[in-house]
């Protein structure tokens, strides 16, 4: 027997973890209200909710134009977790977009996002290194960060981080460095970089040894690198299978190898034997790199001595290879081999 | 009413009928027992009792129909044969057991055991192999099920008529619902995944680009590196030209210097000489010692040698003077003071009285060599 349900209560809400959006151009206000309203629990609902919402280009406009920004901004320093949680969570999402980008950087969000590098719950710090990694890819987000003092935090935060972490980590040093290599050579980066070449995974090997290439650019960083000891692991990793390590290693090698002293210290460890295989590699990049470095060791004499009988394979090369880059490489390399006194 | 089996012919083709009064049963114990041997006498006394041991009552097929005369009579002769029969088997058992001969007793120290003589041995057991079977009937297989309780029905029905499509059907009414839930998640989860693309071709092209601007990075550090090292050594090169034409320089400055030196020096050294000689630099060194030391040594030697003997002279003549007692000492001062004034000056004070006391014992021998002398001079 059914009977008819009339009540004069609301209808039972269906979603207790997450806030009903307001309908239309009222939603995003009423979550900005809610943000910051006292209760815990409308705060945490509306974070959910907000979490979902940003995922939509034009909810983001909305957003910073009605300054849940700021609200964000303030709420990351609550007690509770999971507000932490999801108000990191979304500014990595508006940070995605380069309108979020913006306002992030124009109310300073670095700063106070730093002081949750040591938040105890891991998707706080994952969220955060995750807006500061794509923080940092624009110049001035990598130039505000440096100013802020953080390449040595981020340094010392590699050695205790998660792995999933540490990529990240690792993303925002390398932005940083590629600006200004100066605090990262201050902090001794190069030691911990070095140290994280031997790690089981493949994507932090690789993001070490790139962050190895850009810390190596200016001279001091070469000086850095040789006395460092870089140079027997990254010659180690030519023979890895990931072509993103193998790539980084030989951008790294070639950088170092721009020196007189960096030439003779990689020659020492017979280099040359295991770069020639990868100047014929699948990948585009690996090739560039290989290329690169054995021009720049072909430049001291014994490198060229040895390399003599590789010119017919880089002349092939040059004749037939796709990409313009590689081609001009390949000239240049040739052109090195041959050059006589 | 009393219980009517139909008998005699007709038996076979009509249907047993039974009909009896209903009536109180007896107590139980004696009911049963009663019930167990009906007789006609009993069923007469007590009525009739359970119809299923009921003796006339046929159960089970009625194919093998095997009835009992209503009146009948256990046989006394077959009573007795079998009674013989049972009674002679028993005896032929009793005389069989005695006609076994037993064995004799065993001697003392030993004990008779039983053991299996036939040809196969075989394992004995005092328990008999049985198996156990069992069944058991369902519990109150007979009784019924016990039909559903209805409560009786109260109040007053009232109905109402739905015609076709009035009622809510399930699977066209959340179709719509469905569809939006679906459609919502779906567009949701196609944002996420389109933003996450977005950023990850973002990335790429941003490591493709960086990968680009590393390699003319590096070969611009390369070519710099190359520049400096060349100028580096152009510049030593030239430092090392440099250097060997400045002591190129040197070197033939400094034969010239010898040349001219040489050629001055070959005028100036005669022209020195010449003057040093004529300010007489250039001397004998024997000459000059000579000259210098041993000329005045000489002389004064010989001075002194010469006032020694003058000395001795005067003396001489004092004591010739005092011996004669005659004094004449101005002849003698002025003899001497012909030669050396000032000796003579000083001899009266070089003198004293203590050369007058020595002298009278030596003076003897020496008086005549200071006479000699004395003409000498003279």
């Amino acid at each position: 027997m059914s009977l008819p349900r009339v009540t004069t209560k609301a209808p039972p809400n269906v979603d207790p973890v997450k806030a009903s959006p307001a309908y239309g151009i009222c939603a995003l206000p009423k979550i900005n209200r809610e943000i910051n309203h006292e209760d815990l629990h409308t705060r945490q609902k509306a974070l959910n909710l907000l979490s979902d919402m940003l995922h939509s280009p034009n909810n983001i406009v909305e957003a910073i134009r009605v300054g849940i920004v700021k609200s964000l901004k303030l709420v990351i320093k609550d007690t509770d977790d999971h507000v932490r949680v999801k108000s990191t969570e979304n500014m990595s999402i508006l940070s995605g977009h380069a309108k979020g980008r913006e306002a992030l950087l124009a109310i300073n969000v670095i700063e106070p996002l730093s002081s949750l590098f040591e938040d105890k719950v891991y998707q706080v710090r994952y969220s955060v290194h995750s807006v500061l990694e794509t923080l940092t890819c624009s110049g001035e987000g990598a130039m505000y960060a440096i100013d802020c003092g953080l390449i040595p935090r981020f340094v010392e935060r590699l050695e205790f981080e998660e792995n999933s972490v540490k990529e990240l980590i690792l993303g925002s040093l390398h932005n940083c460095m590629t600006r200004d290599t100066v605090d990262a050579l201050g902090c001794s980066a190069m030691t911990t970089l070095v140290s994280l070449l031997k790690h089981e995974s493949p994507k932090i090997r690789g993001k070490a040894a790139r962050g190895i290439m850009a810390l190596t650019f200016p001279l001091k960083g070469k000086e850095c690198a040789v006395s460092e000891n870089a140079i027997p692991d990254l010659v180690e990793l030519l023979d890895d299978s990931s072509h993103v390590v193998r790539a980084n290693a030989c951008g790294a090698l070639m950088s170092i190898t721009i020196t007189t002293q960096g030439k003779k210290e990689t020659l020492k460890w017979g280099v040359i034997p295991k770069l020639v295989p990868l100047i014929c590699d699948p990948t585009p990049e690996v090739q560039l790199n290989a290329i690169k470095a054995l021009t720049t060791l072909s430049e001291h004499p014994s490198g060229r001595e040895s390399l003599s009988d590789t010119v017919d394979k880089l002349t092939d090369i040059s004749a037939r290879s796709s990409d313009e880059y590689i081609r001009r490489a390949a000239e240049v390399a040739v052109k090195t081999i041959t050059w006589k006194p | 009413m009393a219980a009517v089996a139909t008998s005699g012919p007709s038996r076979g083709a009509e249907t047993y009928t039974f009909s009896s009064q209903p009536r109180s049963t007896a107590a139980g114990s004696q009911t049963k027992k009663l019930a167990a041997l009906p007789s006609d006498s009993n069923l007469k006394q007590q009525g009739y009792g359970n119809i299923m041991y009921d003796r006339r009552v046929i159960r089970g097929n009625t194919y093998a129909l095997h009835t009992l005369p209503a009146g009948a009579q256990p046989d006394v002769v077959e009573l007795q044969k079998q009674e013989e029969l049972r009674r002679r088997s028993a005896a032929k058992r009793r005389a069989r057991d005695q006609a076994r001969a037993a064995s004799p007793e065993a001697i003392s120290g030993r004990k008779h055991m039983d053991i299996q003589t036939e040809l196969y041995l075989e394992e004995l057991t005092d328990r008999v192999e049985d198996a156990d079977n069992f069944t058991q009937t369902d519990a109150f297989l007979d009784r019924p099920p016990t039909p559903l309780f209805v409560p009786a029905k109260t109040g007053r029905d009232v109905e109402t008529q739905i015609g076709e499509g009035d009622l809510f059907d399930f699977e066209l009414e959340s179709r719509p619902i469905i569809e939006v839930l679906v459609g919502k998640t779906v567009e949701q989860a196609l944002l996420e995944v389109l933003e996450e693309e977005e950023l990850s071709a973002l990335r790429e092209q941003q490591r493709q680009f960086e990968q680009k601007r590393h390699a003319e990075l590096v070969e611009t550090q390369r070519l710099e590196e190359q520049d400096r090292r060349r100028t580096h050594e152009k510049e030593k090169r030239m430092q090392q030209q440099r250097e060997a034409l400045l002591m190129e320089k040197e070197t033939a400055k400094k034969i010239a210097a010898r040349a001219f030196a040489k050629s001055y020096l070959t005028d100036l050294v005669p022209s020195v000489f010449d003057a040093l000689t004529a300010h007489g630099y250039f001397y004998d060194h024997v000459e000059r010692e000579i000259v210098e030391d041993f000329i005045p040594w000489l002389m004064g030697e010989v001075k002194q040698d010469l006032t020694n003997s003058i000395n001795a002279r005067r003396m001489l003549d004092d004591l010739i003077m005092d011996a004669l007692g005659y004094k004449k000492p101005v002849e003698v001062v002025s003899l001497i003071a012909d030669d050396k004034s000032e000796v003579t000056q000083e001899i009266p004070a070089v003198l004293p009285a203590e050369v007058k006391v020595e002298l009278p014992e030596e003076i003897q021998p020496e008086k005549k060599a200071t006479e000699e002398q004395k003409e000498d001079v003279k």
